[in-house]
């Protein structure tokens, strides 16, 4: 009887798998943690519905890239009216810029960048929140980008990609993003967890960088370099994201806490950094409240009322 | 009227002394009575010559001959590094340390001051942790010069590549088990507390993203502090030399990572080699003022091979390890 059962549901799983095959099965895969690995996209280049994202610069753009990926160096984000951040632009201009990738609402994009260094996923991660932010969660990047690409000798193209327009209509998901006066009223009352994914000499002040006016984090932030959560760059590796353990304790070790409902607030010096800390949060590890200080330090330390705390870690504050 | 006169002739002394202090020891008054761990350029150019003062130049070999400050004798940080076989030790024998400092021309009484390149932070650890080999092995009268080399040639400083002749001094070594901390009082530390460890790295190899090559395993040691010796000196801002932070700056350091502020608190501080740890070391001892400060001198790269079930900590601030202390 058991083993008949067994077996049943061994038989059930096989066809399901069988039936569900191609488009179906990719965005599933996509919405594990919005990852995908170069041997899934190499087998899924031709889906219908998929767009492929390059955020990379022009020039290495049409040198070569991933066939069929589209250009898609923004701009993601851009100074804003008041000259105070670098900001996501507007929204309707992102939906146009969105609609001239051929991204529409039922497309599944996938995001990559060059894939040597953390900072250049966070460009991948900085287009995904943007898509989440729009409303569109049906994305994913490319684990180790194109430099993993390349390593694993797929094929490459000079062809640059014409796409066809597409019809995404944004939908804007209002707390994926917080502004300044709500991170002021955050830090007088105290309720929610700050994440600076900065350097750790940034974040304690020994130096700066020099478009920033003033030194130091916002009190009692917690630390998590977005430099730490991929292994660009030792032993040549590309720059593949950590694994869901390690980045499970680099939380647990940063001192964020384990309930997954509790507001985080994640910046940066600009707001680029803080997406891969808002990747991590928000589709590795889960945490349902991630919201991204999208002028960050550089709007925050123009404004002399909010606090900075110099020469201390956060948690110490 | 006779006491008037005693008040105003003990204030003209302590005016006469301050004056004194300020001229012959700029960044002293925290060293009352010995010497100042730091000594200015401009202090080091007026008494180089002194008969007292041992001037002693960690660079190598190569860059000592080919210039250094005049009157200093060369002994590379080379000879002082750690030897390891299996447990690794940073400060040599001490029969190898009185032959050493005895053929540079150091006795007992010798105020001797130690310089480096000063341009990085290693630069000024080295000299650091030349100060703190000093201090182990019993000397009391150490400095460091600030900025080293580089501060004293930016300046247009005089240098010279003549050797100076040396008669042999009579220093003893003798090790001081108050400045040195072994294997076993670490892991101590680690199973029961009773002091704080400070990790003087950079947080890069603290957190455990990466690790030098050498170190066998990633991370720190449980519930120690990260303060890099990085962030105690002015190295890597501006190109500037690296110069030890100001004592303001570097008291705000020392509370904001986490150290209690009662100096009386027992402090173990290790890097990878034992060298950048010197330089905390001195700020955390002999500028602060805490009066139990020892380096570990196996570090992470005895504490990595000789741990056995000991654990490390990997992708952690270790906050609030200090609850129990």
């Amino acid at each position: 009887m058991h083993q008949r059962l067994r077996f049943n549901v061994a038989f059930l799983i096989i066809a399901a798998v069988l039936l569900l095959h191609g488009p179906v099965m990719a965005s599933e895969a996509a919405q594990v943690n919005g990852l995908v690995s170069v041997e899934w996209l190499s087998n899924h280049l031709n889906d219908k519905g998929i767009v492929i994202l390059d955020v990379r610069t022009f020039p290495k753009y049409l040198k070569s890239h991933i066939p069929g990926a589209v250009r898609a160096f923004g701009p993601w984000q851009k100074m804003n009216d008041k000259f105070v951040g670098f900001m996501a632009p507007p929204v309707d201009e992102l939906q146009d810029m969105l609609q001239s990738y051929g991204v529409s609402n039922d497309s599944l994009v996938i995001i990559y960048d060059q894939g040597l260094t953390s900072t250049d996923t966070a460009k991948s991660a900085r287009a995904l929140w943007t898509l989440h932010y729009l409303g569109h969660d049906k994305c994913a990047i490319l684990n180790g980008g194109f430099n993993a690409w390349e390593q694993k000798e797929k094929p490459v193209t000079a062809k640059p990609a014409i796409p066809l327009r597409g019809d995404f209509k944004a939908n804007v998901v209002a707390n994926k993003v917080i502004t300044l006066d709500e991170v002021k009223q955050r830090l007088k009352s105290k309720t929610s967890c700050f994440l600076d994914t900065r350097q750790p000499h940034e974040h304690f002040g020994h130096e700066k960088k020099s478009f920033i006016p003033r030194y130091g984090h916002l009190p009692g932030s917690l630390l998590i370099p977005a430099a730490y959560i991929t292994i660009g760059g030792q032993n040549f590796s590309p720059a593949y994201l950590r694994t869901t353990k390690e980045l499970g304790d680099m939380v647990r070790g940063a001192g964020i806490p384990s309930d997954k409902s509790a507001e985080i607030i994640v910046y940066s010096n600009t707001g680029l950094q803080a997406a891969l800390g808002y990747f991590v949060l928000n589709n590795v590890l889960g945490y349902k409240n991630v919201r991204l200080f999208d002028g960050s330090v550089l709007e925050a330390s123009k404004d002399k009322d909010v606090p900075m705390k110099r020469y201390s870690w956060g948690w110490n504050d | 009227m006779e006491k008037r006169t005693i008040i105003k002739n003990i204030f003209l002394l302590a005016i006469f002394t301050v004056i004194a202090f300020g001229l012959n020891t700029p960044v002293s008054l925290y060293a009352w009575g010995g010497v100042s761990p730091l000594v200015s350029t401009s202090w080091l150019d007026k008494h180089k010559g002194d008969k007292n003062v041992v001037l002693i130049d960690v660079r190598t070999e190569a860059n000592y001959g080919f210039a250094h400050i005049p009157n200093a004798v060369s002994i590379p940080y080379g000879k002082l590094e750690p030897k390891c076989a299996k447990e690794c030790y940073m400060i040599p024998p001490t029969k190898e340390i009185t032959r050493l400092f005895q053929n540079a021309g150091v006795n007992k009484n010798s105020h001797v001051v130690v310089y480096a390149h000063g341009n990085t932070t290693s630069d000024a650890s080295k000299a650091a942790a030349a100060y703190w080999v000093l201090k182990a092995m019993g000397h009391k009268k150490v400095s460091m010069l600030n900025g080293g080399f580089t501060k004293w040639t930016f300046e247009g400083r005089v240098v010279t590549n003549e050797v100076p002749k040396v008669k042999k001094g009579n220093f003893q070594a003798k090790r001081n088990p108050a400045a040195v901390a072994d294997f076993s009082e670490v892991a101590k530390v680690v199973q029961k507390g009773g002091a704080v460890l400070v990790d003087a790295r950079n947080s890069v190899q603290y957190f455990g993203h990466e690790k030098r090559m050498d170190v066998t395993c990633y991370g720190h040691i449980p519930g120690a502090i990260n303060l890099p010796a990085d962030f105690l000196n002015n190295s890597g801002v501006n190109r500037a030399p690296a110069t030890i932070k100001d004592e303001k700056d570097l008291a705000t350091m020392v509370v904001g990572v986490g150290i209690p502020k009662a100096k009386s608190t027992p402090i173990i501080v290790y890097c990878n080699t034992a060298q950048l740890a010197g330089l905390n070391y001195l700020v955390l001892k002999d500028i602060l003022g805490y009066q139990d400060v020892k380096v570990y001198d196996g570090s992470m790269l005895e504490y990595c091979k000789v741990r056995g079930k000991l654990p490390v900590e990997r992708f952690s601030w270790s906050i609030g390890s200090l609850r129990n202390l």
